[in-house]
C-alpha cells in the first residue's frame, strides 16, 4: 500500500513538473519569437519649414545654433514592415494620391505594393496593418492590401466623428482652408482615407482596439492618446536588437525624442507627446530603437538604427533594421 | 606568295586599334536608345499652371460649399456606415442619418450647379458636379438598408463613394494644390 501511495505521489509530481515545464518552454519560444523589420520610404514632402515640424527648432537667419540653423528639411513618410514567422505586418501604411502630388508638395512617392515587391514581399501576404493614427499620409493605400486586417484605436475614430461634428467650422476634422490644415485642431482626415478604413470595417478586416492589445506573442499595440492625434497608437516589436516602437507621428521626430522637444504638433498634447516618448526609453532602455514616422535623418548615419539603407523606386529609399534568427538579408546586393 | 613588309602591318595594327578606341568611345558617349527608362529614375512632376483671377474667384467660391458641406458630409457617411456595422445596428438610426446626408449632398449639388463658372474650368466643375452626384446615389443606395437589412448596399454604396472621393482629389489638385500638408 505504502509503495501504491508512493508510485501514485511520484507520478504525480511528474506530471506537475511536466506541465510546469511545458508552460515555461511555451513562454519562452513566445518570448523569443523575433521579428524581422525594414523601413520603407513610401514618399518624401520637400521643403518643409523647420519651424513647422519642430517649433523649438525654427530657422533664425545667421545663426550658427544647430537648433537653429536649418531652414527647410525633407520629410520621409516611413513605413514599418515587419515579418513575425508567417505573418507580415505593417506600422502605417502611407498614402495613395498618384495624380495629386503637387497638391502636398511630395516626390519619391511609389506604391508600396510595388516597394514590398523589392523586399521580396507580396501585398496579398500582408496579414495586419497597424495605423499608428489615421492621417491621410499615414492610413492610404488599405485596399491595396485585401488580406491585411487593419488595427485602430476606437479613440481615434471618436476623435474625428467629435470634431467631424462639432459646429464650428474652424474645428474640424477637415481642411478648413484650402492652404492646408493650418494648425486646425482635428484635421488630416479627408473622405478617401476615412473611406479605405470603412472598406475594411465592411469587409470585416478592421480590430477597433480600445487602448492595450497584443496582435501576436510580443508585438504589441500601446495607446499613445493625443500624443498626435486623439487616437494615436504605438507598435512595440521584439528583434534581435531589442525591441523597437513604431510611433507614426507621436514620434514624428527622432531627434525630438532624442532631446526632448515636440515636433508635428497640429493636434498634439506634447505632454502627451512626451509620455509616449518616455513610453519608447521604458520599453526599450534608450531612444535608440524609437522609430520614427518623418525624422529627416532617416536612412543616414544620423539615425543610426536605419543606416543600413539603399535607395529603390522613384529615388525612395529602403533600410534593413533587424532580421531574425534564420532571415537572409533583404537588402539588393 | 608576297610577304607584306613590317612597317606596313605595324601601321594597319596600329589603325585598327585607334579605329576601336575611337568605336569604343562613341559607344559609351553616344545616347542609347535601348528601350523603357529604368524604374528607379526620378520623375518629373509636371508645373502647375497659375489660376486666373476669374478661376481664383471661382475656387474660393466653390471652397466653403467644399471644404464645410461636402467633405464633411462625404466622411460622416462613413462614419454612419462604420457605427451602424460595429455599433448600433439600428436600420432606422442609419436611414435617418443618411437621409439627412443625401439632403446635404443634393442641396451642395444645387449651390454649385448655379454659381458662375469660367469657361476655362467647366471640366472641373463638370467633374466636380459628378462627384456629388456619386455621393447622392451613395447615399440613396445606403438607404436601402433600412429596407433589407443587406449589407451589400453599404459596399455598392462604398465603392461609389470611394470614386466620388478620388473626384474631390483631383478637383482639388487644380483649384486648392496644397490643400494636404505633411500630418
Amino acid at each position: 500500500m505504502r509503495n501504491l501511495v508512493r508510485r501514485v505521489a511520484l507520478a504525480g509530481a511528474v506530471a506537475i513538473i511536466g506541465l510546469a515545464g511545458f508552460a515555461v518552454a511555451n513562454s519562452a519560444a513566445a518570448q523569443d519569437q523575433n521579428c524581422s523589420v525594414w523601413l520603407v520610404e513610401s514618399s518624401r514632402f520637400m521643403k518643409v519649414p523647420m519651424g513647422a515640424f519642430m517649433p523649438d527648432r525654427a530657422f533664425i537667419p545667421g545663426s550658427t545654433d544647430p537648433k537653429h540653423n536649418i531652414n527647410t528639411v525633407d520629410l520621409p513618410v516611413n513605413v514599418g514592415v515587419i515579418k513575425c514567422g508567417s505573418d507580415l505586418i505593417l506600422a502605417d501604411s502611407g498614402w495613395k494620391q498618384q495624380e495629386y502630388h503637387k497638391m502636398t508638395g511630395t516626390e519619391h512617392w511609389a506604391p508600396l505594393p510595388d516597394q514590398l515587391k523589392v523586399l521580396g514581399f507580396d501585398a496579398n501576404n500582408v496579414t495586419k496593418i497597424v495605423i499608428g493614427h489615421g492621417h491621410w499620409d499615414h492610413a492610404g493605400q488599405l485596399s491595396d492590401f485585401p488580406n491585411a486586417v487593419i488595427y485602430i484605436q476606437r479613440e481615434e475614430l471618436n476623435g474625428i466623428e467629435w470634431a467631424l461634428n462639432y459646429p464650428n467650422p474652424k474645428i474640424a476634422a477637415v481642411n478648413t482652408s484650402p492652404g492646408g490644415c493650418m494648425r486646425t485642431p482635428a484635421c488630416g482626415y479627408p473622405p478617401l482615407t476615412v473611406g479605405e478604413i470603412y472598406g475594411k470595417v465592411l469587409s470585416g478586416k478592421a480590430v477597433i482596439v480600445d487602448g492595450e492589445a497584443e496582435i501576436l506573442p510580443g508585438v504589441k499595440i500601446h495607446p499613445a492618446f493625443r500624443g498626435h492625434t486623439a487616437g494615436s497608437q504605438l507598435l512595440e516589436v521584439p528583434t534581435s536588437i531589442g525591441k523597437l516602437v513604431f510611433g507614426s507621428d507621436t514620434y514624428s521626430s527622432w531627434e525630438g525624442i532624442r532631446d526632448w522637444m515636440a515636433a508635428n504638433i497640429q493636434q498634439t498634447d506634447t505632454v502627451q507627446q512626451f509620455l509616449a516618448y518616455e513610453k519608447c526609453y521604458k520599453i526599450t532602455g534608450g531612444y535608440q530603437n524609437c522609430m520614427s514616422a518623418h525624422e529627416p535623418l532617416t536612412y543616414t548615419d544620423g539615425y543610426p538604427i536605419t543606416k543600413n539603407s539603399w535607395v529603390a523606386l522613384n529615388g525612395g529609399r529602403m533600410a534593413e533594421i533587424a532580421l531574425a534568427a534564420g532571415e537572409k538579408s533583404h537588402k539588393p546586393q | 606568295m608576297v610577304v607584306p613588309h613590317f612597317r606596313t602591318v605595324a601601321l594597319s595594327a596600329i589603325i585598327a586599334a585607334l579605329l576601336a578606341i575611337v568605336g569604343l568611345a562613341l559607344q559609351r558617349e553616344l545616347p542609347r536608345h535601348a528601350g523603357p527608362a529604368p524604374v528607379t529614375a526620378v520623375k518629373t512632376e509636371p508645373q502647375q499652371n497659375a489660376l486666373s483671377p476669374d478661376e481664383e474667384a471661382y475656387a474660393a467660391a466653390l471652397w466653403p460649399i467644399h471644404s464645410e458641406v461636402v467633405e464633411v458630409a462625404a466622411v460622416d457617411m462613413s462614419f454612419a456606415g462604420i457605427a451602424y456595422v460595429t455599433e448600433h445596428h439600428d436600420r432606422r438610426r442609419l436611414e435617418e442619418k443618411v437621409t439627412a446626408l443625401h439632403d446635404r449632398f443634393r442641396t451642395a449639388a444645387d449651390q454649385a450647379r448655379s454659381m458662375p463658372v469660367p469657361a476655362s474650368m467647366g471640366k472641373v466643375h463638370d467633374q466636380y458636379l459628378e462627384a456629388l452626384a456619386l455621393y447622392e446615389t451613395a447615399s440613396a443606395e445606403m438607404v436601402k438598408v433600412a429596407t433589407d437589412g443587406k449589407v451589400e448596399h453599404l459596399i455598392e454604396a462604398q465603392t461609389m463613394s470611394q470614386r466620388a472621393a478620388e473626384d474631390l482629389l483631383k478637383v482639388g489638385d487644380v483649384l486648392w494644390p496644397g490643400e494636404y500638408k505633411p500630418n
